[in-house]
C-alpha cells in the first residue's frame, strides 16, 4: 500500500506516467450554450445586408464593379485633396499678417491665463493643501490600479469548474 | 489544406439543409475545439469564444470541410492559432496582473521534490480524476502549461513547439519537464499516483 503513493522519479518515468495520464483524458464538454451562440451570429450575419458582409460575400457583380468604382474613389479623393490645398495656400497668401496676428494673439492669451492661474494656486492655496492634494491625487490612482488589477485577477484570471464529456 | 474563402448562392431549402448538416457537423466536433482551445489557454470562457470564432470560420468553409477527412484537423489548427493571437494579446497583462513572480525567476524555480510521507491513500474515481488532471493543468503557468499541452495533447514534436512559440530547444524541454513536474506535484497531492496508473 505504501507503494501506491511512490511518486516517479527519473524523467523517462515521469514523462511516461503524465504521457499516460494525459492520453487517459476524455474530451472537455464543450458549453451547452457555444452551439446556440454560433447559431445565433451566424444568424445575424445572414440578415445583413450584402455590403455589409465579408468581400467574399458580395454578388459577382459588385465585386466587378468594386475595383474600377474603388480606383475612381482614390482618384476623386487626391483630386479634392489638391483643390482643398490650393484652395488654403489662395486664403494664406490673400491675408497672411491678419492670419499670423490672430495665432500670436491666441497664444499670447492662452500664457496670460495659465500665468494667472499658476500665480493663483501658488499664492492663494498654502503648501500644506497643494501637496496634500497631489499626494491625494496620486494615491486614488494608485488605488484604482489596484482595484483593476484584483477585479482582472479575480472576473477574468479565475478559473471554472471543469466539465467534462463521459 | 488550402481552402478557399467563396461561399455559393444558395436556395432557402437548400441553406436550411445545409444549416442543419452543420449543426450536425459542430455537435461532432465542439468538444475537441473547445478541449483545444480551453487546455491551451486555461480560460474556458475565453475558450468558449475562440470556439465560437472557429466555427463561424469553418461555416465560411463548410462546403470543402463536411466531407473532408482532415476537416478535425483543420479545426484544431484554427484552434489552436486563434488561442495564440489570444494568448499573445494578453500575455503582457497576465504577467502583471497574474504572475507573482516574473518569468526568469521562475526559470529559476528548484525541482520540485515528490516525497512526501504523509500523503493522502485513497482510491480516486475516473471522474473525479479526470476533473482534477483539468484542474491542475490550469493551475500551471501558461509557459508550462502550452508546450506541456502542445507535446502531450496536440502531439507536437519539441521542435515544432520550440518553432511555433519561439524560443530555444532546451527551453521547450526544460518547460516541459517542469510542467510535468508541477502537474504530478499537484496531483500528488490530490492523491493520484503513478502506481495507479499502473505506470
Amino acid at each position: 500500500m505504501s507503494n501506491l503513493n511512490k511518486p516517479p522519479r527519473d524523467e523517462r518515468e515521469l514523462q511516461q506516467y503524465i504521457g499516460k495520464m494525459l492520453s487517459r483524458q476524455p474530451l472537455r464538454q464543450a458549453p451547452s450554450t457555444l452551439e446556440a451562440r454560433v447559431l445565433r451570429e451566424l444568424a445575424v450575419r445572414a440578415s445583413k445586408p450584402w455590403w455589409l458582409q465579408g468581400f467574399s460575400h458580395w454578388p459577382g457583380a459588385a465585386r466587378a464593379l468594386f475595383v474600377p468604382l474603388g480606383l475612381g474613389l482614390v482618384q476623386l479623393s487626391f483630386v479634392t485633396t489638391g483643390r482643398l490645398m490650393s484652395l488654403w495656400q489662395t486664403l494664406q497668401t490673400s491675408s497672411p499678417a491678419s492670419t499670423a496676428q490672430s495665432g500670436l494673439q491666441t497664444l499670447n492669451n492662452l500664457s496670460r491665463a495659465l500665468q494667472t492661474l499658476g500665480g493663483m494656486v501658488t499664492r492663494d492655496i498654502s503648501p500644506v493643501w497643494l501637496y496634500g492634494s497631489v499626494g491625494l491625487a496620486l494615491f486614488l490612482y494608485a488605488a484604482l490600479f489596484g482595484l483593476g488589477a484584483a477585479a482582472f485577477r479575480t472576473l477574468v484570471v479565475t478559473s471554472e469548474p471543469a466539465r467534462y464529456s463521459t | 489544406m488550402h481552402l478557399s474563402d467563396d461561399t455559393p448562392v444558395q436556395t432557402p431549402k437548400q441553406e436550411g439543409s445545409r444549416q442543419a448538416e452543420f449543426t450536425k457537423f459542430m455537435r461532432t466536433y465542439q468538444n475537441m475545439v473547445f478541449s483545444t482551445a480551453a487546455r491551451l489557454s486555461g480560460n474556458d470562457t475565453q475558450a468558449e469564444d475562440i470556439a465560437q470564432e472557429v466555427f463561424l470560420r469553418a461555416h465560411r468553409k463548410f462546403d470543402e470541410l463536411r466531407d473532408n477527412p482532415r476537416a478535425a484537423g483543420w479545426l484544431k489548427t484554427v484552434a489552436t492559432n486563434l488561442t495564440f493571437t489570444y494568448l499573445t494579446r494578453y500575455r503582457k497583462r497576465w504577467v502583471f496582473f497574474s504572475q507573482l513572480q516574473p518569468a526568469d525567476e521562475a526559470e529559476d524555480d528548484p525541482v520540485l521534490d515528490f516525497a512526501s510521507d504523509e500523503s493522502v491513500v485513497e482510491e480516486v474515481r475516473d471522474d473525479e480524476r479526470h476533473d482534477y488532471v483539468e484542474a491542475a493543468l490550469k493551475e500551471l503557468p501558461e509557459h508550462q502549461r502550452v508546450p506541456l499541452v502542445l507535446f502531450h495533447f496536440e502531439e507536437m514534436p519539441y521542435e515544432d513547439i520550440a518553432q511555433r512559440l519561439r524560443v530555444s530547444l532546451p527551453k521547450v524541454k526544460t518547460d516541459i519537464h517542469r510542467a510535468r513536474q508541477a502537474l504530478a506535484k499537484i496531483l500528488e497531492r490530490r492523491g493520484i499516483t503513478a502506481d495507479q496508473l499502473g505506470a
